[in-house]
């Protein structure tokens, strides 16, 4: 009997040590808010964060809505409450102004906050340590750069289009539709900026299945902010008469959606911005500013090298933006093209 | 026996859908005499198109609601869980076996929910919380990925037009006039609307409510495969986000359509035109350069007038 509590308390011991060995080894946890990984998106942006967090000696926690801000607000609300030290937080906002209280709520906290995919809102500096992640601006001005070259090389007239965005009230959307039309001011006209009700193929087609027979004859371009609304729109536009790629230039500007539209030409050609390299970088930045302890002022754009990702030993800036370089409308271009180590395919098709 | 009210026999009763042909004309009208690009043939066929996914799950709906359980909130989350399901059976094992397939789990889906609606009472907690259900098998199955279909059978009926016509389309009048058929003609359909009017007469009358709820309940269930499946064939790739924030939109459809609440009149047929109704004004809206804000308000509204006319013009014909 004496024998086997013994062995017991000795087993018991061994196994504590053993947690609490693991648990020296972390650094702590990471807890990170975002919307439903049922949107395949986020879910590559949870899986980055993860990767990077486990390289670095972190242990994620990850907390989700289910798009919604109000149950967001509650779940920082909680995470607050309950007292736990953590490292740091990755901020995603579902609604990047209704979130203000909250982003508040967490820097008070004094752990270090990363805001990501939701450009910070001006005067809220003091609430966040660093913002990591996309520039929607930059992805906008990238697709109107893409539309442009292709209108360049056109044999037929390209001037007038129209702009399908993201539902109205997606900070995302605004930004992508500035940066676009920002870049095109004076070189194409358009004529008209329609919201969808989503981001998907399916209300993609339901809009573009309306606005290209009410323009006929107009539309020389469509610009639709990511791939799977610009798919879309190439069906539509098929199913009207148009070639895209000949007759009509659609450009989406971000790699999200079915790549064979690319691949065969008749979009006008894409831009890598992954979300996998998005929740990574964020994890980084933190992991960046635990080592380092400052923010250098003013913004980085990271080098969207093909094969090396950004060290960790250089400067977190207080803006630092994802590098969302743009592939060619070929299988060829399709192929070739890579973001710090991982294919198109790897990143877009997820 | 004589009745106590000869003006009232006199009194000419306007039939429900009458209303809803009024509405449409009255927005063809106007639309047409105010954007030029609204009145053509090409555009006629933009929106039956626009309407027909809707409308093949507000024709669902439609039997919930005349049964006398007023909606089901499960529909979106249900499309999603039968996209995946129907994408990762097809993928597995070609386009036939995930038809088949997908509607029989839609079917198992139907009695599940007419089931346990019948044991809980409350039609609308129980479809909530199936919704969510479904929504978390389509994640989980998913595995938060795009899954992606090559079958060019499954593209060509999502992309084909028939004689001109959209496959959507015609899934679209197939549906709408066979559960027509079914409710005016057969004894089921009879069974679902007495049901609906008065279910303790119908409990005194021998009639298995619970079996006419299942059955309810597999006629969404199927009007969602079928759309469902048309979405998947179209793009030849099926998330688990699919539907989100639809739910709505076939509930208006139901209501605008001017199906009686709280069940017992109506017919399919009118929740297809409320289906074509929506769609023609959200097409007459977006062709005039309307935001998303006030697109949604002015549904909203409509939505709200067709419930008070349709209870205000009940509450006369008592």
């Amino acid at each position: 009997m004496t024998l086997k509590m013994t062995l017991a308390i000795a087993a018991s011991l061994v196994a504590g040590l053993a947690a609490s060995a693991a648990y020296a080894e972390s650094k702590g946890s990471v807890v990170v808010f975002v919307p439903s990984s049922t949107n395949p998106y986020i879910g590559q942006f949870q899986l980055g964060a993860k990767d990077k967090a486990k390289e670095l000696g972190y242990d994620v926690k990850v907390i989700e809505n289910n798009f919604n801000q109000a149950e967001q607000d509650s779940q920082v609300q909680q995470q607050l409450a309950s007292g736990e030290q953590v490292a740091g937080y990755v901020w995603w906002p579902f609604e990047n102004a209704a979130g203000v209280a909250s982003l508040r709520a967490l820097s008070q906290s004094g752990a270090p906050v990363i805001v990501s995919n939701q450009y910070p809102i001006k005067g809220t500096e003091a609430f966040w340590t660093a913002y990591a992640g996309a520039n929607d601006f930059l992805s906008g001005k990238t697709a109107a750069e893409i539309l442009l070259e292709a209108c360049a090389k056109a044999e037929i007239k390209c001037d007038k289009g129209a702009i399908i965005r993201f539902p109205a009230g997606v900070s995302a959307g605004d930004d992508r539709a500035t940066g676009f039309q920002d870049a095109v001011k004076g070189k194409l006209t358009v004529l008209d900026v329609v919201p969808t009700a989503g981001f998907l193929e399916d209300e993609g087609y339901k809009v573009a299945a309306q606005i290209i027979p009410a323009h006929k004859g107009e539309l020389t371009w469509l610009y639709t902010e990511n791939d799977s609304l610009a798919g879309a729109a190439a069906q539509a536009a098929k199913e009207n008469g148009l070639t895209p790629g000949k007759d009509i230039f659609i450009v989406g500007g971000t790699c999200h959606g079915d790549s064979k539209h690319v691949k065969s030409g008749e979009i006008a050609g894409t831009a890598i911005q992954s979300g996998y390299w998005e929740g990574w970088m964020a994890v980084q930045a933190l992991g960046k500013y635990v080592a380092q302890g400052k923010v250098v002022d003013g913004e980085k754009y990271l080098e969207g090298t093909p094969d090396a990702a950004p060290s960790d030993a250089d400067p977190l800036y207080k803006y630092n933006f994802l590098p969302n370089p743009a592939v060619g409308n070929t299988q060829a271009a399709y192929d070739a093209a890579k973001l710090w180590g991982k294919t198109a395919d790897q990143l877009c098709n997820f | 026996m004589t009745s106590q009210n000869p003006t009232a026999e006199r009194r000419i009763r306007i039939p429900r859908p009458v209303y809803g042909l009024a509405a449409i004309l009255a927005i063809v009208a106007v639309a047409g005499f105010t954007t030029p690009s609204f009145a053509t043939l090409d555009n006629l066929f933009v929106v039956i198109r626009a309407a027909s996914l809707t409308g093949i799950v507000a024709i669902g709906m439609s039997y919930i609601t005349i049964s006398g359980n007023l909606f089901a909130l499960s529909a979106s989350s249900l499309g999603a869980l039968l996209a995946v399901l129907f994408a990762l059976i097809t993928a597995q094992f070609g386009f036939a076996a995930g038809v088949v397939l997908t509607l029989l789990l839609a079917g198992v889906s139907g009695v599940a929910q007419g089931v346990a609606i019948s044991l809980i009472g409350n039609p609308i907690i129980t479809t909530l919380a199936f919704g969510t259900v479904f929504r978390g098998l389509a994640a989980l199955l998913s595995g938060n990925s795009i899954l992606r279909i090559e079958s060019d059978l499954a593209l060509w009926i999502g992309t084909a037009r028939p004689l001109g016509i959209p496959t959507q389309s015609w899934a679209f009048v197939v549906a709408a006039l066979l559960s027509w058929f079914v409710i005016r003609h057969l004894k089921l359909g009879r069974e679902i609307v007495l049901c609906g009017a008065n279910p303790q007469a119908a409990i005194a009358s021998g009639l298995r409510v619970g079996m006419v709820t299942s059955v309810a309940c597999i006629a969404l269930s199927t009007g969602v495969a079928i759309m469902a499946m048309l979405t998947v064939s179209q793009f030849s790739q099926a998330k688990a986000d699919l539907f989100m924030g639809y739910d709505f939109d076939y509930i208006a459809a139901v209501l605008v359509g001017g199906i009686a609440l709280r069940g017992g009149r109506g017919s399919p047929l009118q929740a297809a035109l409320g289906a074509i109704l929506i769609a023609l004004l959200q097409n007459f809206m977006l062709l005039n350069g309307f935001s998303a804000g006030l697109r949604m308000t002015i549904v909203g509204f409509l939505v709200v007038v067709s419930i008070s006319l349709f209870h205000v013009l009940q509450g006369k014909s008592r």
